[in-house]
């Protein structure tokens, strides 16, 4: 193989930042193959793909609930035409009929085109889940995405940006933004001189507290670019007077094994788990994070060593509003008078069911509370969702076929806040608001809850 | 024993048995497979008799392709009462409580919304795309079983059906009463009775797994 061929199978130049060490073209279809067969063997996978693969009645209702058909309106990105991708493959590797009759059951060999039409199309798929919530037949062309793109990282198809973080996530430094230990310290010091210069009260960032009764990590990137999320979180721990803590070791909840691989999110998962275990915490609190949430919460129980079972796994929203509903918080209002609108991350949403609680937060804090339509189970995902968001080739499809019904929906609800607890929901929506130079701005819920918080009569 | 004999004396036993067999061993199958992620769609239902609400207007109703797909729903929704109302009207007539008109109606809506989804199916282009060959032979079976049903119903021959029937509930069919497109009728509706479980058709009992065990998986 010359030098430049050796280059080649680097990445696909087509999709420079979705493919990494790729194999060569010639070994694909079988790779493909044996992680497909590796994959319908997998205990977790196997009734949910034998009744999605098997069944669908191909009435194409999804179409009208995917964001991305409505406004693209190619074929392609027919979730069930996305999903049939796999489906023929595995009709015609893995079933009688397939093998018996072929495309007259609508079964059909793997070629190496096909493989490259996955890439294209799992990708361009944000895993928002609308699409299954009015399937007759409660197929979730989600999962099959997601299954996809596991099968894609095996042949070297997956987001550059995603395996980079992960790698220097499960690394010596531990987190995906790559912070050493002294510049979070750092962080977190500044953070608490803001809540001092600010409340006039010694709010503390718990660090490294054994038997604290929560044990917080937020998306790193909070640290970085969402300062009043993590001031608010703080306030409202202080303000409830709950004992927390956040790890010196492990302060991460990112988890991008969700979006293409579970042998990553198996190690990330563990590793967090391991670092709540070591404080001897119970409760495993995730910050203002969609997927992560989502993680921890589906797959303590599967990928989680065993000891790890009996830990409790809650969102801050969660928390937050047990604490409201006790009586532990007060607010005022009065603080944010601008009127507020309500982003629901597809992860906590549909994926973890915290519908009301957000909104019963905001309502406490907030003066002026709009709702935009549809919402709830139906909400228009970021446009980022399914890791896209760190995906840099899609930036522009983010900006238009990915993301437009949602900006559809704001400009409409005219909101002078969008309320997004979601680090990913934030950087999407934020890219939107200045592409389409809409006249909002996007926060936290903390970040709202923390100004509206009574502390110690102090608001 | 001659063909015609073995067709409709023995030949609906074993079309009824294997439906049966197919159908208990696909639930089986899909109930012993071991617990996976809970990949629960959020609303659930709350409680048995939400789940029970839901699952009822959707089967008498069809909402969620009625919200989305209204030219399909009208198809999907009227083959598939069409359908129940053939097997339901049938039982009914059998046991003397309906005319054999009531099941005429129902084969007869049973073959136009068939070949209304065939149409829309070819018409529409994202349904073209997503169509092979299975969909439509599928749909097709179904006409031809119905429209076979509703010829061999025609009063154009002396022959009870209705006693034909009772005598195979009772095990002693009367198979000299039947002509020929009776036969034909008895033979392509049991094809189909033995083919629909093995096939995609087998959504009736999937939509159990595929909502209880899956969406509506709690915490």
């Amino acid at each position: 193989m010359t030098k430049e061929n050796e280059k080649s199978q680097e990445t696909d130049p087509k999709y420079p930042y979705r493919s990494e060490k790729l194999l060569p073209r010639e070994q694909r279809v079988v790779r493909f193959l044996e992680t497909l067969q590796e994959v319908l063997g997998a205990k977790i996978y196997n009734l949910p793909l034998e009744t999605y693969l098997g069944t669908c009645a191909k009435c194409n209702n999804c179409a009208e609930q995917c964001q991305v058909y409505q406004t693209s309106r190619d074929q392609k990105d027919l979730p069930a035409w996305r999903s049939d991708l796999l489906r023929k493959v595995y009709k015609k590797y893995f079933t009688t009929s397939g093998k018996l009759f072929g495309k007259l059951v609508g079964a059909e060999s793997l070629s190496e085109e096909d493989i490259d039409n996955m890439v294209d199309a799992f990708y361009r798929c944000n895993m928002c889940r609308r699409c299954g919530v009015n399937c007759p037949l409660a197929i979730d062309n989600a999962l099959i995405t997601r299954v996809g793109r596991v099968i894609l990282a095996q042949l070297g198809f997956v987001p550059t940006n995603m395996t980079l973080s992960t790698r220097t996530q499960l690394g010596e430094i531990g987190n995906t933004s790559a912070i050493p230990k002294a510049a979070f310290i750092d962080t977190l010091d500044f953070l608490e001189e803001e809540l001092r210069d600010e409340t006039g009260i010694a709010i503390p960032i718990p660090r490294d507290v054994e038997g604290a009764e929560f044990f917080f990590a937020a998306p790193v990137s909070d640290y970085i670019m969402e300062a009043d999320t993590l001031l608010g979180i703080a306030k409202t721990f202080y303000a409830a007077g709950a004992s927390w803590t956040v790890s010196m070791e492990n302060f991460d909840a990112i988890n991008y094994g969700l979006f293409y691989s579970d042998a990553d999110l198996e190690k990330v998962l563990n590793r967090l788990l391991e670092a709540a275990n070591s404080l001897k915490c119970k409760t495993i609190v995730i910050g203002e994070c969609g997927h992560s949430t989502k993680v921890a919460l589906l797959f303590q129980k599967i990928y989680g060593r065993p000891e790890y079972h009996g830990m409790k796994v809650k969102n801050i929203i969660e928390v937050s509003h047990s604490f409201l509903k006790e009586g532990r918080l007060t607010f005022d209002p009065t603080k944010n008078p601008e009127t507020v609108t309500y982003h629901d991350p597809c992860n906590l949403g549909r994926g973890s069911g915290l519908y009301e609680q957000p909104r019963e937060l905001l309502k406490a804090a907030v003066m002026h509370f709009v709702e935009m339509t549809p919402n709830r189970q139906m909400n228009y995902c970021c446009g980022g969702g399914g890791g896209l968001v760190v995906v840099e080739d899609l930036h522009d499809w983010r900006m238009s076929a990915g993301g437009l019904k949602k900006v559809e929906q704001l400009r409409a609800i005219g909101a002078k806040l969008v309320c997004a607890p979601c680090a990913n929901c934030k950087k999407q929506i934020r890219e939107l608001v200045q592409a389409h130079k809409l006249d909002m701005e996007v926060v936290g819920l903390h970040d709202l809850l923390g100004k509206a918080i009574v502390l110690s009569g102090k608001a | 024993m001659t063909g015609s004999e073995f067709i409709a004396g023995i030949f609906p036993y074993i079309a009824v048995a294997l439906c049966l067999l197919g159908t208990v061993w696909r639930f089986v199958r899909w109930l012993s497979l071991p617990p996976h992620v809970k990949w629960t769609l959020y609303p659930v239902p709350e409680g048995i008799a939400g789940q029970l609400k839901y699952m009822l207007k959707e089967m008498f109703t069809f909402e969620t392709l009625y919200k989305f797909n209204r030219r399909l729903w009208f198809g999907s929704f009227s083959m598939h009462m069409a359908m129940a109302g053939t097997v339901l009207f049938f039982i009914l007539y059998l046991a003397g409580w309906s005319t054999i008109f009531v099941v005429q109606l129902c084969l007869l809506a049973l073959v136009i919304a068939a070949i209304y989804i065939i149409g829309l199916r070819i018409y529409d282009k994202n349904l073209r795309l997503l169509s092979n060959f299975e969909e439509f032979f599928n749909l097709l079976f179904v006409a031809g079983v119905a429209a076979l049903g509703f010829a061999a119903s025609v009063p154009h021959v002396s022959v009870s059906l209705r006693l034909y029937f009772l005598g195979l509930i009772e095990f002693h069919p009367n198979t000299s009463v039947l002509s020929t497109v009776h036969i034909l009728a008895v033979f392509l509706g049991g094809l189909f009775l033995m083919y629909l479980p093995f096939s995609k058709m087998i959504h009736y009992v999937s939509k159990y797994f595929t909502y209880h065990h899956i969406n509506w998986q709690k915490k």
